[in-house]
């Protein structure tokens, strides 16, 4: 036993090892600081969403302006400097000063944190903003923050900087009505992904808001663009609008939505509380269900007890009507929830004046007596409507039938696969799969047909990456029903391969991104057109039925390269059309230089890798005025020297068989032009279309006139005038080849040569070519580039040899995998019916809108 | 562990589905199912033929096997499989597809009652004198060519058409968002009517229609009513209704018998046996107890040039049938050949 002395002891003077932790360490975050530091809990984070929601929070305000009667307008208007500024014309802030506090009105709620009206004392009925923390956190997060209140028939201004005061309330000017303008600049420093407003996701908020609040006009402005966009959102019927919206592109089982109002007081707490309940349903005829529930105009995603109680109400009253009218016999399977929410489009929109959410950010609502308020009202509302439209209730009840027919049809589907798979011992025969057991580090690459299997198959990484070929284009489970897709032998290797099962039914076989036995599906098809088809078709089925693999982020897409490109020692991989081309220019470029004639100016590489460029671009945008079969080296030649400026319209003139064309600069010479030519008429308006001759042509321009018939009586002339929307792009060019040095006087050819391209210079194989024209240059780089050159073109993953596949597209190191990711949930349902869905002329219309934007049109 | 240093980039599931989809479908409508309408030729039925006159298979040569041609698609103009390039080339020649085929065949390319062709490897063709006017003057920069898909050599992107093929052959196709069914004309109705439109721009729909009284199938047949002719005359949608021609003979024995000698377009003779067959059993036709298809009878889709009915639908003109002769000498005048008789 050690004696005490060899206890060990500390040295006497050393000082201790931690620090004292006392009351000194802790601090206190001031008023706003305490949003900047944690913007998370205030505002949802510092990404794009949380910008957003920033606005948001400001428009809330407004809005409850709005419910509690005081606002009709709210104008939204993005600036070009990147700030947003909302008006309205409710109450305005108060502006005088609180009787406790002693600082105005609009400065308390905009610094001071959990201030506000919406605690209860009288000044708003219902609101959105319900905590007091909205607008101040938008001040605390923006680079500066302006207020102006019109009250009392003066103008108070107020300026802020992240959070703080700059500017004392002020008086500016007299005021002809009330309301309140804020604007702001979110600060760079918080928001560091963007600070850049996405004008469509703030007009999907607006159009929301205005869906909700029948009455309220909301006008936005984004004047960022060269033209300012202006739209307006007014619905005088709200939500009956809106469900209609939600069901564009489909066939509505009955023609006007069903509409459910009810407002009651209840008591909350020992208070009074008012509930408004509006809901309104339509059934389409697709297999999915889309509801939106909304408290008080905030969108609420994770749904809560106002959803609950509608979803059980729905299924009751159906059910008992169904009984009550003999429409479900003995053998159909049971109606469930399910069923009945196949195909329906709805809305919930409850106004609560003291709601309870699980969150700031609102997702979920939790008060409890709103599910039995939601649930009566919405039983009753069905039953009335069923009982007056019986026939409408035929339809919706048939279809509930039918859903769970084939519900039960696919739970037999899926237990005959259980069957196979456990008793056939599991994987499909066609899974090559890899050694290592632990889901999160394998993968699964899907790709087309044997052909490519086989090359991936022997290129892979046998530890950790899995091949799976599929014959064939997969089938699409959009427009086909489930239990047709479940006998579908494609289908169900996928299932069995992902070991997740499909569905959102709850019971055996569903779906359970847990149970996946990869993380990282990879979708690598060629890279060919039918590459593409196939890859929205599996889209379409994970998306349908596994979605929670792609929200885990479980789904990817490959890049296979589309061209191999050798020259000498130097070999690449290529992805697209466009980036060959410009390594076709820059190798072009590379041993060439470029000498003028008339002085012997010899330009730098540099040089001239812009102007070859420059060129590249200016050939590409002129697609604009060859489009219309006019000259593009006439059309440049137009330039003003001074200015560079081109002519803004060609006029293409047809007498008989010949063709002429004329460049008209502006608007004044257009109409000497009509004039001129004798024409009749009226010129339609850029945008609306005209008889029959109107059509759109690429870049967006679109061909103002019909046929105008000159007066001549002997042969047929047609004139037709056309905008260039390239000119402004194209006098940015032409001062750019300036810049470089180039000489834009002349872009048509002329007799003599004007400059010289030599090859190699100085080297033994040295070639001189003179040019007589400017863009024989590029003519010339071009194909410069493609000598030597082979290029090889991918059209499937067969072609390449298993190395190269693996190096290109399967190496960990070297691919580059796209994750992907559902963004909006709505515009992706939106988009998968649209595309993949039954109805053919959204499609068709779809095909038309988008058709010019297309990259590259395969052979 | 595996994938420490990778790259990994967002794509939102909209973007992707929107680019993918249009790329496909665009490609369909542009180039695969839908036909130019210059040339009224499919981009598969183009270099094929093409390729043909590439390798010299003229009308006035020797036959040359079908194999060499699929081969010389596929490695020069068409990446794809080789049996869409084959099933097209027997599309082209079949004369009760095609009103007047491009192709010369020698073998076996099928029949009316859905028999598949022989393999390429056994059948040979080439071009048909008809042909070889949709592709006169290709060479003399009439049209323009561009590279083909691996850069090697060049194919024209519209053949330079000398005759209306669009409306003489017809064509139909499936593509995405939009078909195409237009069904085939008589050439000399529609060389008449193009050199009246030139004689007289302002031409009334009902002279034309006096010209053109509508389609003319390789089948024979009779169409019944002209309203569907009128509608798609003039707004380019319209529904035609055929009917086969059939008449009754007496039998030695003083039965009567029903003859068929002309059948709908597109409808396959052999289910259209069985399907008589089927409703004969079901008792709604009276009792027969075969239908044969007797090719003792000059059935109207034959290649002689006997008396049988020429593919004239509605008419009893004796204008030319599917053996086609180079146009006289001059072209835009109404020519002898019979003009358009009710």
């Amino acid at each position: 036993m050690s004696a005490p002395e060899d206890l060990p002891q500390p040295p006497p003077d050393s000082t201790p090892i931690v620090e004292s932790y006392d009351a000194s360490k802790l601090g206190k975050l001031e008023g706003l600081e305490a949003v900047r530091k944690k913007p998370g809990m205030y505002i949802g984070g510092t990404d794009e969403r949380a910008l957003h929601h920033c606005v948001s929070e400001v428009l809330d305000n407004s809005v409850d302006e709005h419910l509690a009667g005081h606002c009709m307008t709210i104008d939204v208007t993005i600036h070009l400097d990147g700030s947003i500024s909302i008006r309205d014309d409710g109450r305005g802030i108060p502006v005088d000063i609180h009787p406790i506090y002693g600082i105005p009105g609009v400065e308390m709620v905009l610094t001071t944190l959990h201030s506000g009206g919406k605690y209860g004392q009288g000044g708003y009925k219902f609101s959105g903003g319900t905590h007091g923390v909205g607008a101040k956190c938008v001040n605390a997060v923006s680079e500066w923050f302006e207020v102006e209140v019109s009250r009392n028939g003066l103008v108070h201004h107020m300026t802020f900087e992240r959070g703080k005061t700059v500017k004392k309330l002020e008086v500016i000017g007299k005021a002809r009505g009330t309301g309140t303008l804020i604007t702001f600049k979110p600060d760079a420093e918080i928001f560091r992904e963007t600070t850049v407003f996405r004008a469509d996701l703030i007009s999907r908020r607006l159009r929301e808001l205005t869906f909700l609040n029948s009455g309220l006009r909301i006008n936005f402005t984004d004047e960022r663009p060269a033209t300012p966009k202006v739209e307006t959102y007014f619905y005088k019927d709200g939500v009956v609008e809106f469900v209609k919206q939600i069901n564009t592109g489909k066939t509505a089982l009955h023609p006007t939505p069903i509409r459910i109002v009810k407002e009651t007081k209840t008591l909350i707490d020992g208070k009074d509380a008012e509930v408004h309940i509006e809901v309104v349903l339509q059934y389409n005829d697709t297999f999915n269900d889309l509801v939106f529930c909304y408290t008080n105009t905030v969108h609420n995603p994770d749904g809560g007890t106002h959803l609950s109680g509608f979803r059980s109400a729905l299924t009751r009253a159906i059910n008992q009507y169904a009984r009550n009218n003999n429409h479900i016999k003995e053998k159909d399977p049971q109606v469930t929830g399910d069923d009945v929410r196949e195909g329906l489009a709805a809305v919930i929109s409850i106004k609560h004046s003291d709601p309870k959410f699980e969150s700031q950010t609102k997702v979920k609502l939790l008060s409890p007596e709103v599910e039995s308020i939601v649930g009566s009202a919405t039983y009753e509302g069905l039953m009335f409507a069923f009982e007056s439209t019986p026939a409408i209730a035929r339809r919706i009840i048939d279809k509930a039938l039918v859903a769970a027919r084939a519900r039960e049809a696919a739970r037999k589907a899926r237990e005959t696969i259980r069957k196979g798979a456990l008793s056939g011992g599991g994987l499909p025969g066609k899974l090559a799969d890899c050694s290592e057991r632990d889901p999160a580090l394998c993968e699964v690459y899907i790709v087309e047909g044997d052909s490519a299997g086989g090359s991936a198959k022997q290129g892979r990484d046998r530890r950790f990456q899995a091949i799976l070929p599929l014959r064939g284009k997969v089938i699409n489970v959009e427009k086909a029903r489930i239990d047709k897709v479940l006998a579908n032998e494609e289908i169900r290797t996928l299932i069995t391969a992902f070991g997740t099962g499909i569905g959102e039914v709850e019971g055996e076989g569903a779906f359970d991104a847990s149970k996946a036995r990869y993380h990282k599906i990879i979708i690598m098809t060629d890279a060919d057109v039918d590459g593409s088809h196939i890859r929205t078709l599996l889209l379409t089925f994970i998306y349908r039925q596994m979605r929670g693999l792609i929200e885990q982020g479980y789904v990817y897409i490959a890049q296979p390269p589309l061209y191999r490109i050798k020259r000498k020692k130097r070999e690449q991989y290529i992805d697209n059309d466009d980036q060959l081309n410009r390594i076709l220019l820059e190798l072009g470029s590379e041993d060439i230089t470029l000498s003028r004639l008339s002085d012997h100016h010899a330009f730098e590489a540099q040089q001239v890798d812009r102007i070859v460029e420059a060129l590249a671009a200016l050939e590409k945008l002129g697609a604009g005025i060859t489009r219309h079969g006019a000259s593009l080296v006439e059309y440049l030649d137009l330039h003003r020297p001074d200015t560079h400026e081109l002519p803004r319209y060609v006029a293409r003139i047809r007498e008989g068989n010949k063709e002429s064309h004329r460049f008209l600069f502006d608007d004044a010479e257009r109409a000497a032009f009509i004039t001129e030519m004798n024409l009749d008429a009226g010129l339609g308006e850029p945008g609306e279309p005209t008889n029959g001759n109107g059509s759109i042509g690429a870049d967006g321009a679109k061909s103002e006139t019909p046929n105008l018939k000159s007066q001549i009586p002997a042969t047929q002339r047609r004139v037709k005038i056309h905008e260039i929307y390239e000119a402004n792009e194209l006098t940015k060019l032409l001062k750019a080849l300036a810049a470089a040095g180039l000489d834009i006087a002349h872009f048509a050819p002329s007799e003599e040569p004007l400059y010289l391209l030599t090859e190699n210079a100085g080297l033994k194989n040295e070639t001189k070519t003179p040019l007589a024209a400017p863009l024989d240059i590029l003519a010339l780089a071009r194909q410069l580039g493609r000598r030597g050159l082979t290029i090889q073109r991918y059209k499937g993953l067969g072609e390449m040899n298993p190395e190269q596949l693996y190096e290109t597209t399967m190496d960990p190191e070297k691919r580059r995998l796209l994750r992907v990711n559902i963004d909006d949930a709505a515009k992706a349902d939106e988009m998968f019916t649209i595309l993949m869905g039954e109805e053919v002329p959204p499609r068709r219309q779809f095909i038309e809108d988008n058709a010019l934007n297309v990259q590259f049109l395969d052979v | 562990m595996y994938t420490a240093n990778e790259k990994v980039a967002p794509a939102n599931i909209t973007e992707i589905m929107q680019t993918a989809y249009i790329e496909y479908s665009m490609s369909v409508i542009i180039s695969r199912a839908l036909p130019d309408a210059r040339d009224g030729l499919k981009p598969v039925q183009r270099r094929i033929l093409y390729a043909m006159l590439r390798e010299g298979l003229l009308h006035n040569r020797s036959y040359d096997k079908c194999a060499g041609v699929v081969g010389e698609v596929l490695k020069n103009y068409h990446p794809h499989g080789d049996s869409s390039v084959y099933d097209t080339l027997v599309r082209l020649a079949q004369t009760w597809v095609m009103r007047y085929p491009l192709i010369d065949p020698q073998g076996n390319f099928g029949s009316v009652e859905g028999d598949p062709p022989a393999a390429y490897r056994y059948t040979e063709c080439r071009l048909a004198a008809i042909a070889e006017e949709l592709l006169s003057d290709i060479d003399e920069d009439t049209v323009d060519f561009v590279p083909n898909y691996k850069e090697s050599t060049t194919e024209p992107t519209v053949l330079p058409a000398a005759l209306p093929n669009l409306l003489m052959n017809g064509s139909t196709g499936i593509a995405v968002g939009m078909a195409t069914n237009i069904p085939p004309h008589n050439l000399d109705e529609i060389i008449t009517a193009a050199c009246a439109v030139m004689d007289r721009p302002g031409i009334s729909l009902d002279e034309l229609l006096e010209i053109i009284p509508g389609p003319d199938f390789p089948t024979g047949g009779l169409i019944v009513g002209r309203e569907g002719i009128r509608n798609y005359m003039t707004t380019g949608r319209g529904i035609v209704r055929m009917r086969g021609r059939a008449h009754t003979e007496e039998l030695k024995n003083g039965k009567e018998q029903i003859v068929v000698t002309e059948i709908p377009y597109n409808v396959n003779r052999e289910t259209l046996g069985k399907h008589i067959t089927n409703l004969v059993g079901e008792k709604k036709l009276p009792r027969s107890p075969t239908c044969a298809t007797s090719p003792t009878r000059t059935p109207a889709w034959s290649l002689s040039s006997s008396a049988a009915s020429p593919p004239r639908s509605s008419s009893t003109s004796s204008s030319s049938l599917p053996s086609w002769r180079p146009p006289s000498a001059s072209p835009c005048s109404p020519s002898t050949t019979a003009g358009p008789s009710r």
